[in-house]
């Protein structure tokens, strides 16, 4: 494959300006991922610790293999949201190695809110299931939750991808062969007993893990029956008498052992493996690359040189719409095709990007999409050339690729072009963002030009005073502004997580291992040349 | 010379006999016990046989199987070695008897420097004295005062049924006798029924000194320098060396004039060594013993005169003369031996019994090894704990030192603890290398005892690292989610990967150790205080310390001190504990590694708390493993004769109450 050659100098002032802004925006990334570690604070973990019970990350640590890698999933889920009040939503997930084979954990963080569900845990709960199930991961549940959170239960619990859909999914994958296995740590009431309930396999720990369908409250006022929790719901009981678990275990490292008991009897075999090289062009050089300025262009090159083994690239078409680059090349030993945008999409770059799109679909080569877009050209030429029909050919293809997908947004992601790059909507098996990232319909200069034009035509209103145009002005470049912030995303899984471009190579590349697990789909499939 | 020779003897001392026979192309027989099928001496020689049961005296103290087995096998002549029928004339007169070649000295020489009293005789008859002394009948307190005098002060009264220091008393000089006699007269008269004392001269800093020596059936006697032994535990000779450092050249010349003469005077006709003993700062050796075989410290002596000794035992034998006159016989340079043996110099010398799981010798220069043991050699309770000698020569005495300090720093025995390290602390100390040996050396030098030094928390983290890096390269696959350990998004420190590890020390109690990996480095902290250590994930070994993983357990080699760790992650660790905690309290379990003697209880017997159940024998020392409370006899995992490990479960004894639960 062809090497590519960088033509950046790391030396240039240039190159320490971009990196300085960026460092900037890693330190507040890092400052954020710090402080939703600590979960519920220092006094909810002391409580947690002083009844037997261990902080959900080390739950997940001990867990794991030694050593072994953890993909973590939208660690700043309801980031701001509730004044800040339920870190990472309340809940750990990610993928780690549990006796050789990558498992899916979903932890309930117990020092947030006594681990209960809001809108957005419910959203993380489901969206790891959503992996867990695409790539063929067993699940590991270790509960310790209080079901839904009751003042937010209207948007938890009754519509589709709520509550309920975490059980139906979990009774889809059980009969899918995907092993279910639960541990419980703490009280498990009403939806929350279900977890346990509906998996295959279900540890509970002496003194502090419960399952009731109906707490003791609950209990005295349906049917006026006085009764603890213990008695009604414990571990022993539920071992030994009502048989909903199967194991007792005495500590949580005892239950945490069992899981990987458990696991390591399930005799599956581990994903393929293929051996990499790094790039020749250091990951952690790429601050100094992207502009500090979002409108100032870069080619994007630079980039994918730093994310493929051995900054080989081996480009499609590279002398014909320019403006989206295509190619083959590897991540961690995994082939990949790669579509990153170098500019505005136009109806050639757009076909190429079909073109592309099939022929990966044909070699079963998963897709990379690095998006940096603003959306695809507008103007009479573009029109009279058809760019809504050429931009949907692009479209199209994303839709119906049966190969893997996986999306990074480096920059922008307006408009369309987030359509034509595989956004949140066509739904990528992995999509994480960069922390300079910006998701809108359009930027906040484009909406206010719009909205203020838009009003300016208002018939129904009547002209505006200058300070209502100023008003509107100000608040459309707010809301514009606050709303395409990747936190802002990333707070509302329109992402899998923000993630650093010195460590996206290495991330890629542990999802591609995944994908790799895939049953390839294969039959007759052209390439249509446009 | 030989066309084929049998040793008569095991361990490093018969596969040294072997490697000299190859180099002649003399066919080697190797016996063996039992226990020794396997053993290293077996491998290295053309043809091997067992002669018998492990113990010693049913197998290599056997003179008549050993000569059958010579007989059988068409051995032409016999080496003994050292130990075991060295120096048994039993054997030399048969090999006679049999038209066997004895390589060793005639019948008539060992006879007559068997005996200490007459041994003592013959060399004072050949103008070698003894340590001065009076045996003599006459136990009038005046006699007694004019033979003190006679011997020079200070002067030691023993009482001459005696033993353990009773009526044994120490007199300065002459004014302070008469009272001393008194007193150790009436105690030995206590203490044994008897005043009779016998009177022997005080050595107040004792210098182990021998002479080599070669004769031949032609009359020609020649020596070949002198060694220090004085470095000496319990009476066993630790570290050797040649030539005596810090020694006169009048009192050199005494000692070899001395042995020589005495040599001649029994037409010794063979290798041999001539013991004396000199008191530091004195200038006159006294004769102690002769030993009529090759002795276990010779490689000294070879690599300063640049001799074969067994080659030159292996042709005197044969009858060819030395050919050799002493002005051919000159030291170059030093060189000093360290004796590894599987023992605890910690623990009175307990033996170490076990399997050899790594096992690597020096590889430097002018370091020499001579072993009997190797990977997966088994060391069992039936012989002596040597394994191995390490023997440095340099151009200088500091110069072997430094080499053989680092040869210490860089053998690995793992598996069976060794006193490797306490031997390379002999070595570094300071009396080693600035003063003059002597047999108080290592009271002297470790007044409070030797202790080696107590595994650290860096050490803990070592050896959960090394559990942890084995298994990361052991299920290293080439994919991502192997290569890249430890990986965590946004690796920021507060959510870097832990992964957490019951570290236990072989006699201590077992810590948390917490790894940590960033940057592809691994740093630790031990029950939560932190440690300095920072190990590459790509590193075999932490700093100075190299490690060996035999699956959960661990041994660290930091500067020849080894230590060994049993290593589970915490997890196992915290699930197993309670199942082992409800076994433990009534069990009778070894505390060292031995062989089960006797097993004095049966299945169903009701025994109360301290009854002997077990006894067990570990070399020289004798066990009674008793019951830990009162109960009846539920299962018994050994019998007599078993060789078990430590912490083996021997009997399990059903508690004959039950606990309130």
């Amino acid at each position: 494959m062809p090497l590519l050659e960088s033509q950046v100098d790391t030396n240039s002032p240039q190159f320490e300006a971009n990196r300085q802004a960026y460092d900037a925006l890693l330190e507040t990334l890092r400052e954020r991922h710090e402080a939703v570690v600590g979960g519920g604070g220092e006094a909810m973990m002391r409580r947690h610790r002083e009844r037997g019970k261990t902080p959900v990350r080390e739950r997940i640590d001990l867990i794991l293999d030694p050593l072994s890698p953890f993909l973590e999933f939208s660690p700043l889920a309801a980031w701001m949201m509730y004044d800040n009040g339920v870190p990472a939503a309340g809940i750990v997930t990610g993928v780690g190695i549990i006796q050789g084979l990558p498992c899916m954990i979903i932890a309930n963080d117990a020092t947030v809110k006594g681990g209960s569900f809001f809108h957005e845990t419910v959203k993380k709960h489901l969206r790891a299931q959503e992996i867990a199930e695409q790539h063929d991961l067993p699940c590991i549940y270790l509960v310790d939750c209080g079901g839904a959170y009751l003042p937010e239960q209207d948007r938890v619990f009754p519509d589709k991808d709520h509550f309920g859909t975490a059980f139906f999914k979990q009774c889809q994958m059980s009969a899918g062969g995907i092993p279910q296995i639960s541990a419980v740590f703490g009280g498990c009431t009403a939806g929350g007993a279900y977890i346990p309930a509906l998996s295959d396999e279900v540890v509970m720990v002496r003194g502090n893990a419960r399952i009731h369908l109906g707490g003791p409250s609950i209990v005295k006022a349906a049917i006026n029956e006085d009764v603890d929790a213990e008695t009604l719901g414990g571990a022993e009981m539920h071992t030994r008498v009502s048989g909903v678990s199967d194991y007792l275990a005495d500590t949580e490292a005892q239950a945490l052992s069992k899981v990987r008991d458990i696991v390591g009897a399930l005799d599956r075999a581990p994903p393929p493996e293929r051996a990499g090289s790094p790039p020749r062009f250091d990951p952690a050089e790429i601050p100094g690359i992207v502009p500090e300025n979002a409108q100032t262009p870069y080619d994007v090159r630079e980039i994918i040189l730093r994310l493929a083994d051995d900054s080989a690239f081996q480009e499609f078409k590279p002398e014909w719409g320019e403006t989206l680059v295509c190619g083959t090349a590897c991540i961690h030993g995994h082939p990949v095709g790669i579509l990153a945008n170098n500019g505005v999409l136009f109806s050639e770059s757009s076909l190429k990007g079909a073109h592309f799109i099939e022929l990966c679909n044909q070699r079963n080569i998963p897709l990379l999409f690095l998006q940096n877009i603003t959306g695809f050209m507008v103007g009479t030429e573009a029109e009279r050339a058809g760019i809504a029909k050429d931009s949907a050919k692009l479209v199209y293809a994303v839709s119906n690729a049966r190969v893997p997908r996986l999306t990074v947004i480096i920059g922008g992601s307006y408009g369309a072009g987030n359509y034509g790059m595989c956004g949140r909507g066509f739904q990528p098996n992995f999509l994480f963002a960069w922390p300079n990232a910006r998701i809108a319909t359009m930027s906040p200069d484009v909406a206010t030009t719009v909205l203020t034009e838009l009003r300016g035509k208002s018939s129904q209103r009547g002209d505006a005073s200058d300070d209502e145009m100023q008003d509107l002005v100000d608040e459309t470049r707010r809301q514009f502004t606050e709303q395409s912030d990747p936190y802002y995303a990333t707070a509302r899984l329109w992402d899998d997580g923000i993630i650093e471009p010195g460590e996206t190579r290495d991330v890629l590349g542990l999802c591609l291992a995944l994908t790799a697990a895939i049953p390839q789909e294969t039959g007759p499939s052209p390439v249509y040349r446009m | 010379m030989l066309e084929s020779v049998l040793i008569a003897n095991r361990g490093e001392i018969a596969c040294r006999i072997i490697r000299t026979c190859q180099r002649f192309g003399i066919r080697t027989v190797a016996v063996f016990a039992e226990a020794d099928a396997d053993a290293r001496h077996v491998r290295m020689a053309d043809e091997s046989h067992c002669i018998g049961p492990s113990p010693a005296a049913e197998s290599y103290l056997r003179a008549d199987t050993i000569m059958d087995a010579c007989l059988a096998h068409g051995a032409a002549g016999i080496h003994p070695g050292y130990g075991f029928l060295s120096e048994n004339d039993q054997l030399a007169q048969r090999c006679a008897q049999n038209g066997v070649t004895w390589i060793g000295p005639s019948a008539s020489c060992i006879q007559a420097m068997g005996s200490k009293i007459e041994s003592k005789a013959i060399a004072e008859e050949a103008g070698v004295a003894g340590v001065p002394g009076y045996y003599g009948e006459d136990q009038s307190a005046e006699r007694l005062q004019r033979e003190a005098q006679r011997i020079g002060f200070p002067v030691l009264i023993k009482a001459s049924a005696g033993g353990g220091g009773k009526g044994m008393r120490l007199v300065e000089d002459a004014a302070a006798f008469a009272d001393a006699l008194d007193f150790a007269k009436r105690e030995a008269k206590a203490a044994f029924g008897d005043e009779r004392v016998l009177l022997e001269k005080y050595i107040e800093h004792p210098r182990h000194l021998e002479v080599q020596i070669a004769g031949d059936h032609h009359g020609n006697v020649v020596h070949f320098f002198e060694r220090d032994c004085s470095i000496q535990r319990n009476y066993q000779k630790v570290v050797e060396e040649a030539p005596a450092a810090n020694l006169d050249d009048s009192v050199r010349e005494k000692l070899l004039d001395r042995a020589v003469r005495l040599a001649e005077a029994i037409g010794y006709d063979s290798l041999g060594t001539v013991e004396f003993i000199l008191d530091a700062g004195d200038t006159e050796p006294y004769f102690l013993e002769m030993n009529t075989r090759l002795q276990v410290e010779h490689p000294v002596t070879e690599l300063v005169t640049g001799f074969d000794l067994v080659e030159l035992q292996l042709q005197v034998a044969s009858g060819e003369p030395l050919g050799l006159t002493q002005d051919a016989i000159r030291v170059n340079g030093s060189a000093i031996e360290a004796r590894v043996n599987a023992e605890d110099p910690s623990a009175d010398y307990r033996p170490n019994l076990g399997l050899i799981a790594r096992y690597r010798e020096p590889q430097l220069e002018g370091v020499r090894t001579d072993s009997g043991v190797g990977e997966q050699s088994e060391v069992t309770p039936y012989y002596d704990s040597m394994l191995a000698k390490v023997i440095a020569h340099g151009s200088s005495r500091a110069v072997a030192t430094r080499r053989l300090t680092r040869a210490m720093e860089h053998l690995q025995i793992l598996g069976v603890d060794t006193n490797q390290a306490f031997l390379r602390d002999i070595l570094r100390h300071p009396s080693f290398s600035d003063g003059v040996l002597t047999t108080r050396f290592i009271s002297e030098a470790f007044p409070e005892g030797w202790q080696p030094e107590p595994p650290d928390d860096r050490a803990a983290v070592a050896a959960a690292a090394a559990v942890a890096l084995e298994g990361y390269r052991r299920q290293s696959g080439v994919g991502p989610w192997r290569r890249l350990a430890g990986f965590r998004v946004a690796a920021v420190p507060a959510r870097a990967g832990r992964s957490r590890y019951e570290v236990r020390p072989t006699d201590g109690d077992p810590v948390a150790v917490d790894l940590v990996l960033e940057n592809d480095v691994l740093t630790g902290r031990v029950d939560d205080r932190p440690t300095d250590l920072r190990i590459p994930l790509q590193r075999n070994a932490a700093g100075e310390i190299d490690w060996w993983v035999d699956g959960d357990r661990v041994y660290l080699i930091k500067q020849g001190r080894t230590m060994t760790f049993t290593v589970r992650s915490w997890v196992e660790a915290m699930a197993s504990a309670a199942r082992h905690e409800t076994a433990s309290a009534s069990d009778v379990t070894s505390s060292i590694p031995g062989l089960v003697t006797d097993v004095h209880v049966e299945v169903g017997q009701t025994v109360s708390k301290g009854e002997p159940i077990v006894a067990m024998d570990a070399m020289k020392l004798v066990f009674e493993l008793k019951a830990p409370q009162e109960g009846t006899v539920k299962t018994i995992h050994c019998a007599s004769g078993d060789t078990v490990g430590a912490h083996a479960l021997l009997v399990e004894i059903e508690p004959s109450f039950t606990e309130a639960s």
